[in-house]
């Protein structure tokens, strides 16, 4: 009798369970795709989990643009949209593993950009392809030209010029951004945009450069536009000014970064590797190229590495601050910069006593004059190179 | 006689009766006597010894901590629990957190040779800023995942299910990172 009874009470139990399983799947479901062309993008629309995350790669040879979505589960087997336009030739969605979706976006130009993002209610994934990164960073400025105030760019190109004479200084963070906060409230975007400010006008009047800024006052520009904002003036040197902060409130001192070298990991070598393997073209290499842009930002890395060591060296000795040296990492903004670039961390707002330096308009015109010191030691070496 | 036998007859019945009450009630403590006897004493927990990683000297770099976990079968289950002990910070006094308080795991997976974190929205939200602030979390997570995973090579940081841009501005988060070794003293 026990045993009967204990049996129909598992049964139950397992069926609640399994009920629990598909209603929780359910949750994951993928559907609705729907896409939208454009005379200069296309868009793509799909329904996807609340909780899924996505990871985009782009892939060459033909051009493909990979995404793989999780938790996430197709309601169909597979799935094949043809689009046929000017930027999207098919989308195909295939379940890759048991909660990862994978899409794969055929693309008619090797030349292209792309933008994803989610919106709520409902959840849903966005993708926008759009023309080559030129035509995007034209369209960029022309919208944020009445907000940004973009100088005119004479139309002088790089090639043609040798030497350094247009330096974009970005100061970081600003308008919903505060930056970090100090112990009695100095916010960072503040200090950086008047430290950026004073050097500015250092560099004109003492070297007669030409000198941009990323934001002239206190508005959110994303780090995208920051890079890009500095690609499309062509600038030759590009200094990101920046205060720093930590969870240790000792921490103290000036220390600069450059961008470090930058490949991709292995595992999204394998994934281009088999998804390269199904491709209809048998001979591609099983290799993958690198971002356009890290391959750039590689490229001045000595010159970044040198920049960094001259600012370093001057600002520790103008302003006192202790030496915390040269630093490479990952950073967002320098990696789509494509000229010599540093981001320079010009003393600890989290530290009590370098927060009330940090405030004072004298301490700030150190900092900037240490900057300055050290950009122009570097331009001299530059040119010493440049006329042996 | 015929009280005697009434007597017992009343005595038998009620024995009876209580017999019938208290059965079942004697049954299932037999079996519970039973089971006592049967079943092993349950086996005190595994502890393992893990590494983790701290900011140390000002910000500088980072050193290790060594602390006892349960341990766990399910390699998810200890990778949340090492992580949930980085959040709570150092026990020695010349070490400092790398991660706000309030951070909490909401999931974790480890596909291929990866492992996914997907924290609360505090780990952006509460973190004080700065770019050694900044790289001293991102690493302390990746090296303090990797040095107890060490067949994993990977970590991406998911905040409240995606993948995001940095942390506060500065270090790039949108794809899996390695080991950084020299970040570690």
């Amino acid at each position: 009798m026990t045993r009967i009874s204990k049996a129909v009470f598992l049964c139950a139990l397992f069926l609640l369970f399994s009920i629990c399983i598909v209603e929780a799947l359910a949750d994951y479901r993928v559907e609705n795709v729907s896409w939208d062309s454009y005379s200069d993008y296309t868009q793509i629309s799909l329904q996807v989990p609340k909780e899924a995350g996505y990871i985009a790669k782009d892939l060459s040879d033909p051009p493909r643009l990979l995404i793989n979505l999780y938790p996430a589960k197709l309601t169909f087997p597979k799935k094949e949209i043809e689009i046929k336009d000017k930027f999207v030739q098919r989308v195909r969605l295939s379940q890759d593993s048991e909660h990862v979706v994978k899409i794969v976006l055929d693309l008619t130009n090797p030349e292209y950009t792309y933008n994803i993002f989610s919106l709520e209610e409902p959840s849903r994934l966005i993708i926008n392809i759009r023309g080559s990164r030129e035509d995007l960073v034209a369209d960029l400025l022309r919208k944020e030209e009445s907000s940004i105030s973009l100088p005119e760019v004479p139309s002088k190109k790089k090639e043609e010029k040798v030497g350094i004479y247009r330096i974009i200084l970005d100061p970081g963070h600003g308008g919903r951004d505060p930056g970090a906060i100090g112990p009695t409230g100095l916010q960072e975007k503040e200090v950086t945009l008047s430290i950026a400010r004073k050097l500015s006008q250092l560099i004109r009047e003492k070297m007669g450069l030409e000198v941009y800024l990323t934001r002239k006052d206190d508005r959110f520009v994303s780090l995208d536009q920051r890079a890009e904002i500095a690609n499309q003036l062509n600038g030759d040197i590009f200094l990101s000014i920046h205060a720093n902060a930590g969870f240790d409130k000792q921490a103290k001192g000036v220390e600069t970064f450059f961008n470090s070298r930058y490949t991709y990991g292995e595992g999204a070598e394998m994934v281009a590797a088999r998804e390269n393997s199904v491709a209809e073209s048998g001979d591609v290499p099983p290799e993958v190229k690198m971002i356009l842009w890290d391959l750039i930002q590689n490229q001045y890395r000595s010159e970044s590495n040198d920049l960094s060591h001259f600012i370093q060296r001057e600002l520790s000795k103008s302003t006192g601050l202790e030496d915390r040296g040269v630093k490479s990492a990952r950073f967002y903004v320098l990696r789509g910069v494509a000229m010599p670039a540093c981001l320079i961390e010009v003393g600890f707002i989290s530290n009590p006593w370098e927060e009330k330096e940090l405030k004072k308009d004298s301490f700030r015109t150190k900092i900037a004059l240490g900057i300055f010191n050290g950009l122009r030691n570097y331009i001299h070496s530059y040119n010493e190179k440049l006329n042996k | 006689m015929k009280k005697h036998l009434l007597i017992y007859v009343v005595v038998g019945v009620a024995i009876f009766i209580a017999g019938i009450v208290c059965a079942p009630l004697i049954h299932e403590k037999g079996y519970q006597i039973k089971e006592w006897i049967t079943k092993p004493p349950p086996p005190a927990p595994e502890v393992k010894e893990v590494k983790l990683y701290f900011s140390a000297s000002e910000g500088n770099y980072l050193s290790s901590e060594k602390r006892k976990i349960i341990a766990s079968s399910e390699p998810t289950k200890e990778a949340k629990l090492i992580l949930e002990e980085l959040i709570k910070g150092p026990t020695n006094s010349s070490l400092f957190p790398t991660l706000p308080s309030q951070t909490e795991v909401r999931a974790l997976y480890i596909r291929g040779d990866c492992i996914y974190v997907d924290f609360s929205s505090s780990l952006k939200e509460k973190h004080p800023g700065g770019s050694t602030g900044e790289l001293l979390t991102v690493y302390s997570i990746v090296d303090t995942l990797l040095a107890n995973f060490p067949s994993q090579s990977r970590v991406q940081i998911l905040i409240q299910g995606q993948p995001r841009e940095t942390l506060a501005g500065h270090i790039d988060i949108r794809e899996p990172l390695s080991k950084n070794t020299d970040i570690i003293r």
